[in-house]
């Protein structure tokens, strides 16, 4: 209600500006109707930082309706633009962006249009191809804002970090490599550089150039550890985690050191467990367990501290979605452990459909695909983002798949029990190839790091073993932990971003956590 | 006494007449004229048409003008003179004399003749010209009117005056209308004589004076003229004049023209004893003698030289080419070895200035600028020892906040006297308009740094550059504008180099409220110098599961390797002090020179151990594209250090430094020429990837006819392998030079 007292006193000094225009001399039109848009747009900006940003986004609109010749106009549209993307409402963004390029193509403004609109192809792709449509997208905005014209233009290096991120995801290392290094070395540094240069340290890692890779991450921290700018904040925290996992998992086990060299039981801010069962983690180290006891789904954040706590009758395997979706599988449907609600799943066997109704492990994948374990016929099923029925990749025989597990360029891993392997599968569920072949005594879990290092829970044998992405062994640990900790019924395991492995205990009645 | 005193020893009418009928043929009127003639308004025209009357048959018509104009020339009373022209009236008379005589008034000619002697005692008739019987009455006349003075003086240069008027000195008899004369006659060291003498008609008086001495003299010029004299203190006149050119100077006045010198000048009354005569002239060196005086005689000081107040200040160690300002104005030094006025010989170049205070300033146009004032007397011989800096000329602070442009201008001047490279020149009183005629306003700049580009807006860079270049001739320029007109939170630096530089301007903003800021802009300044650094060999990175920094990697054979530091050792100090970062590190590692120790504690496993580095060498490369620099001084920097003869600076740096700038400002054809011209040591494959890496980055840059070129360039740089950029423990460049050859087509295949 505060904001809306200010938006009336604000229009109304507006509107009489506006009747100034009207009624006064055409000389000063343009300075008054600068300045009253400069009011409307400061007023809309610091209702955005107050956090209302559908209050916000209607002043915006205001300013784009009333003053659209103003200096500030394009500005706003980009503003309204970005605010509907943030809010998921990716049609009205559209709409916004394309007005913005229509209205105001020469504008620097156009230029982020652009750039929102190939994210929003990113955001919604559900093929190869729509990322292909991305990333041309993505690769127009330099030619059309060239430097020339546009010295220092911070859409242009977004355009070309994306275009980057996108090639690799697609597997095109020197196209990726190319376009990031022209973002990190042609443009001046911006708030998007750190982004550029920690996706060619991702490309650089890919092709073995790890040293390189490493010293491009410690650039981010060096060069941006003072920036206040919140996305920068979060590449330098990327940077420091990318680092250290490189160091657990790549210079730890090349000095003969262990990967982990201490270990513990996870304090968890306001609850606790009695019997872990499933456990994930997403990059920044925020953590979803499930807890056998009660049925219960504990969300915590990146310091442990409990967020959420919801039942989920017969609440099996947790997971993190591409977007950040913490999704709870139980025996015979998919809920979210931040919302009400649930989606199940029908199959096919002999071309008829079938419930699955034995699930024991899911993902989601690139494409918005689904994933999902089915226990009675050994079998793992693709679906559509709206859960249809696509197809079937692995079903009967010998495989006995027990777990599956997603990289961040959303390649699939299956852990087989039956045949100790572990199977890669592309992003699109399209081919498979076994990477780890080990004799384990009962694979129970699979978890895959943001370097592509696979992490393997054996439940008898209560080890955990860490393959390079080769297949290569790294290292292990268990049955008894740095510290002198001995494991009890390790059920389920995760990995954050740090390489901080997190082990749900059944027995022991903890999440242990080895750093 | 009678007013009117003639003096002529010689007929001093001839020329007067010739002189005189010359001017009349000039000024006669055309024959038309002639028939009406019309009423003379001049006595020179009266006198031609009375002439001419005179001249022809009708010469009795010439009478009543000749009358005319004697009463028109003639002296209303005694002592005033009624014309200019009293030779006119003399002719006047003289004509009428004879028309009167010619008419048989005798009578008459005599008294004209007689009015002519009391005007012109010493008049002559041209007796071959003239009838025997005017020449006879005017004889008889003149007998009855005019007597003759014969004065000798004894010394003979003495000054006479006979009634106050001079006249010219002895062995001539002086005409004079009969009466009674006071006769002076004076000279310097003897006593006056004066005297009354009755002179009568018809008769010669003479008389034989021997002036008695009563004091010394002495007789000086001065150069230059115009100097106040005084003797024992005592003013008592000022030179004055040109001296004669037969002036007979001696000793070291003869090296000068008698032009140069003042007329003569006495200093008189001079008794027996010892005096001081003291000449003096501002802006010059008094000059004081002392004469002792044992006999009454003249003294001849001669030329007396006035030295112009000078001090001398050698400018010790100037280079060649270099050009001397002194308070802004082109001054040539004068060659070492020279003596100046005060007989020194100083053995560098030299300037002799008058006492005052100077800014003396030195500029070369790569080498930089000297600048300093100095305070100089007479006589002073100051040196300064010449040492060019790169200048940094601040050309103040736009923005109406007083206390923000205090806080800029004192900030500046304070962190600015800690660097070495830079010599710091403020230049606020510069003329305003020339800003402003450059478009450089408070609010223009703001707008300008609110927008997405620095070369857009109204501000023509090009024209600032060479605005400045000719009028201040500074190595960069720094401009500052305050944020606000009433409470500025910030001053944006804009700062450009001189040409050939490029002239975009860097802008870096200072918070006014953090008081470190303008000096972390000064180090910015600094940094480009650093041509080499220490190197380590080892990479050193942040990792969150240790305390410590962790060696990720070690350079074969490098310092680190052979000091036998291993991957994944934690760095747990460096020289006692425990880093927390490995940009800590590398600060630590910063602050050694190459070559030098450094000790550095390890914990490889559980173990702690300590082993002491011998760090190497590495070239420092500045970052394109990097915002902490300061490109401009990068510029400056890299293009002094490129044109000095300094072996310590490795001159592959400074030009990879320059055409990095050049680069940085899209200057892609200007840069690929300087990259071409770099010459890097033989036995450096990584300096020349480096090198070719810049290349094939400007070659891509300048069009597609280029990029077979870039192409090559960038294959080489990627086949070196342990290339780094920026400094051997820079980020590789393999990869980069691989990820820019993606688009090319990939590197070149070699056999």
């Amino acid at each position: 209600m505060r904001n809306v007292g200010k938006h009336a006193v604000i229009r109304v000094v507006c509107l009489v500006l506006g009747l100034v225009l009207l009624l006064g001399n055409r000389n000063g039109e343009t300075t008054q109707e600068s300045s009253a848009a400069r009011l409307v747009f400061l007023s809309a900006e610091r209702i955005e930082s107050e956090g209302d940003l559908n209050a916000a986004l209607e002043e915006y609109g205001f300013l784009v309706e009333q003053f659209p010749s103003s200096e500030w106009a394009d500005d706003a549209l980009l503003r309204i633009a970005l605010g509907w993307f943030r809010l998921g409402d990716y049609r009205a963004c559209n709409d916004a962006a394309q007005r913005l390029i229509d209205g105001y193509p020469r504008t620097p403004s156009a230029a982020g249009g652009q750039a929102l609109q190939a994210a929003i192809v990113v955001t919604t792709a559900r093929s190869t191809e729509d990322f292909e449509r991305a990333r041309s997208a993505f690769r127009r905005i330099p030619l059309v804002f060239g430097p020339d014209a546009y010295p220092v233009l911070e859409w242009r290096t977004l355009a070309k970090a994306r275009a980057g991120e996108i090639s690799l995801l697609l597997g095109e290392e020197d196209e990726a490599a190319s376009m990031l290094v022209d973002a990190i070395e042609n443009e001046p540094r911006n708030r998007w550089t750190p982004r550029a240069m920690f996706a060619f340290a991702a490309v650089l890692y890919r092709q073995g150039q790890w040293q390189a890779a490493a010293q491009t991450l410690q650039a981010i921290v060096d060069e941006f550890v003072n920036s206040e700018q919140q996305e920068v904040q979060q590449q330098v925290a990327a940077a420091k985690r990318r680092l250290t996992l490189l160091h657990r998992t790549l210079i730890r086990p090349r000095a003969g050191q262990p990967v982990w060299s201490r270990a513990g039981v996870l304090a968890l801010g306001g609850g606790a467990v009695k019997r872990p069962i499933g456990i994930a983690a997403d990059s920044i180290g925020r953590l979803l367990i499930v807890d056998d006891d009660k049925d219960t789904v504990l969300m915590t954040d990146a310091d442990g501290t409990v967020q959420r706590r919801r039942t989920v009758s017969g609440a099996r395997r947790p997971w993190w979605g591409i977007d950040g979706t913490p999704f709870v599988l139980t025996e015979s449907f998919v809920t979210r452990a931040d919302q009400i609600g649930h989606a199940t799943f029908v199959g096919r066997k002999a071309d008829k459909p079938q419930p699955l109704k034995k699930l024991r492990a899911a993902e989601t994948g690139l494409f918005g695909n689904w994933f999902l374990l089915d226990r009675n016929d050994r079998r793992l099923v693709q679906f559509g983002p709206d859960q249809t029925y696509l197809r079937t990749l692995i079903q009967g025989g010998r495989p006995e798949p027990v777990d599956i597990a997603r990289d961040t360029d959303g390649r699939l891993y299956v852990l087989d029990r039956k045949n100790n392997t572990v199977v890669r599968f592309a992003a699109d569920g399209a081919a498979s190839q076994p990477v780890v072949s080990r004799r384990w005594k009962r694979a129970e879990a699979i978890t895959v790091d943001e370097l592509g290092n696979i992490y393997v829970l054996d439940r008898d044998a209560r080890t955990i073993e860490i393959f390079a992405p080769s297949g290569q062994l790294l290292g292990s640990a268990g049955p008894n932990l740095p510290g002198g900790v001995r494991l009890g019924s390790p059920r389920d395991i995760a990995v954050d971003g740090a390489g901080r492995l997190l082990i749900a205990d059944r027995d022991t009645a903890a999440v242990m956590v080895l750093e | 006494m009678r007013g009117a005193t003639g003096a002529a020893s010689r007929p001093a009418w001839r020329p007067i007449v010739v002189g005189a009928s010359l001017w009349l043929i000039a000024t006669l009127p055309a024959a038309d004229a002639m028939q009406t003639p019309s009423e003379p308004q001049s006595p020179a025209e009266l006198y031609a048409q009375a002439e001419q009357l005179f001249s022809s048959a009708a010469q009795s018509d010439s009478i009543p003008l000749f009358s005319r104009l004697i009463a028109l020339l003639q002296p209303s009373g005694a002592g005033s003179r009624a014309s200019d022209e009293p030779d006119l009236l003399v002719l006047s008379f003289y004509h009428r004399a004879r028309a009167h005589l010619n008419l048989g008034d005798e009578d008459a000619a005599r008294s004209d003749l007689q009015s002519l002697l009391l005007v012109q005692p010493g008049f002559e008739i041209e007796r071959h010209l003239v009838s025997p019987k005017l020449a006879a009455l005017f004889d008889a006349t003149r007998s009855d009117v005019v007597g003759y003075l014969l004065l000798t003086i004894s010394p003979d240069d003495a000054h006479i005056t006979v009634d106050g008027v001079t006249t010219r000195s002895s062995f001539e008899p002086v005409a004079l209308v009969a009466g009674t004369y006071e006769v002076v006659a004076a000279r310097a060291g003897f006593a006056r004589f004066r005297d009354t003498l009755e002179i009568p008609a018809g008769n010669t008086v003479q008389r034989h004076v021997v002036l008695e001495r009563d004091s010394a003299v002495v007789m000086l010029y001065t150069r230059p003229s115009g100097a106040k004299v005084l003797l024992d203190g005592q003013p008592i006149g000022t030179t004055e004049g040109i001296a004669s050119a037969d002036l007979l100077l001696r000793g070291a006045a003869a090296r000068y023209p008698s032009w140069e010198f003042s007329s003569r000048f006495v200093v008189d009354d001079l008794l027996l004893g010892s005096h001081e005569i003291e000449v003096q002239i501002d802006g010059y060196r008094p000059l004081r003698t002392r004469v002792q005086v044992d006999s009454l005689v003249d003294f001849n000081a001669g030329g007396l030289i006035l030295e112009p107040l000078r001090g001398t200040i050698v400018l010790k160690s100037l280079p060649e080419g270099a050009t001397v300002l002194v308070n802004g104005s082109p001054e040539v030094p004068r060659p070492a070895g020279s003596a100046d006025t005060s007989g020194n010989a100083p053995d560098a170049p030299y300037l002799e200035l008058a006492p005052g205070q100077y800014r003396i300033t030195v500029t070369q146009t790569a080498g930089g600028m000297y600048e300093d004032s100095v305070r100089l007397l007479d006589r002073d011989l100051l040196t300064l020892d010449i040492s060019l800096r790169l200048s940094v000329l601040f050309l103040g602070v736009l923005g109406g906040d007083e206390h923000g442009a205090r806080t800029v201008v004192d900030g500046l001047r304070e962190a600015m006297l800690a660097v070495d490279h830079w010599i710091y020149l403020e230049r606020v009183d510069t003329d305003p308009s020339l800003a402003e005629g450059a478009g450089l306003t408070a609010a223009g700049l703001r707008d300008l740094a609110e927008l997405a580009s620095p070369v857009a807006g109204n501000v023509d860079w090009n024209g600032v550059q060479s605005e400045y270049d000719a009028k201040l001739g500074g190595s960069v320029y720094l401009l500052a504008v305050l944020s606000d007109d009433l409470l500025a939170s910030h001053a944006d630096l804009w700062v450009w180099p001189a040409a050939p530089g490029p002239s975009t301007p860097d802008r870096i903003r200072v918070p006014l409220e953090d008081s470190g800021s303008l000096a972390r802009f000064v180090d910015r300044l600094e940094r480009p110098f650093t041509s080499t650094r220490a190197w380590l060999g080892a990479l050193v990175l942040d990792s969150e599961a240790g305390s410590y920094p962790i060696v990720f990697d070690i350079t074969p054979n490098g310092p680190a390797e052979q000091a036998g530091v291993r991957i994944g050792d934690a760095i747990v100090a460096v020289d006692s002090v425990p880093p927390e970062r490995a940009a800590e590190v590398r600060e630590l590692i910063d602050r050694h020179a190459p070559g030098s120790d450094v000790t550095v504690g390890l914990r490889r496993g559980t173990a702690t151990i300590s082993v002491q580095i011998t760090l190497g060498t590495s070239p420092s490369v500045i970052a394109p594209g990097d915002p902490a620099q300061a490109y401009a001084a990068v510029w400056a920097a890299g293009n002094a250090a490129g044109a000095s003869t300094d072996a310590t600076v490795p001159r592959w740096v400074a030009e990879l430094n320059v055409a990095g700038v050049l680069m940085q400002a899209r200057m892609w054809d200007a840069a690929v020429r300087r990259l071409r011209s770099v010459r890097v040591p033989s036995d450096s494959p990584r300096a020349q990837a480096m090198i070719d890496y810049y290349l094939g980055i400007a070659l891509e840059s300048i069009g597609p006819r280029y990029l077979e070129n870039a192409r090559e360039a960038l294959s080489r740089a990627a086949a070196v392998q342990n290339a780094r950029l920026l400094h051997w423990d820079g980020p590789y460049l393999a990869p980069r030079a691989l990820a820019r050859l993606g688009r090319l087509g990939g590197p070149l295949q070699r056999d």
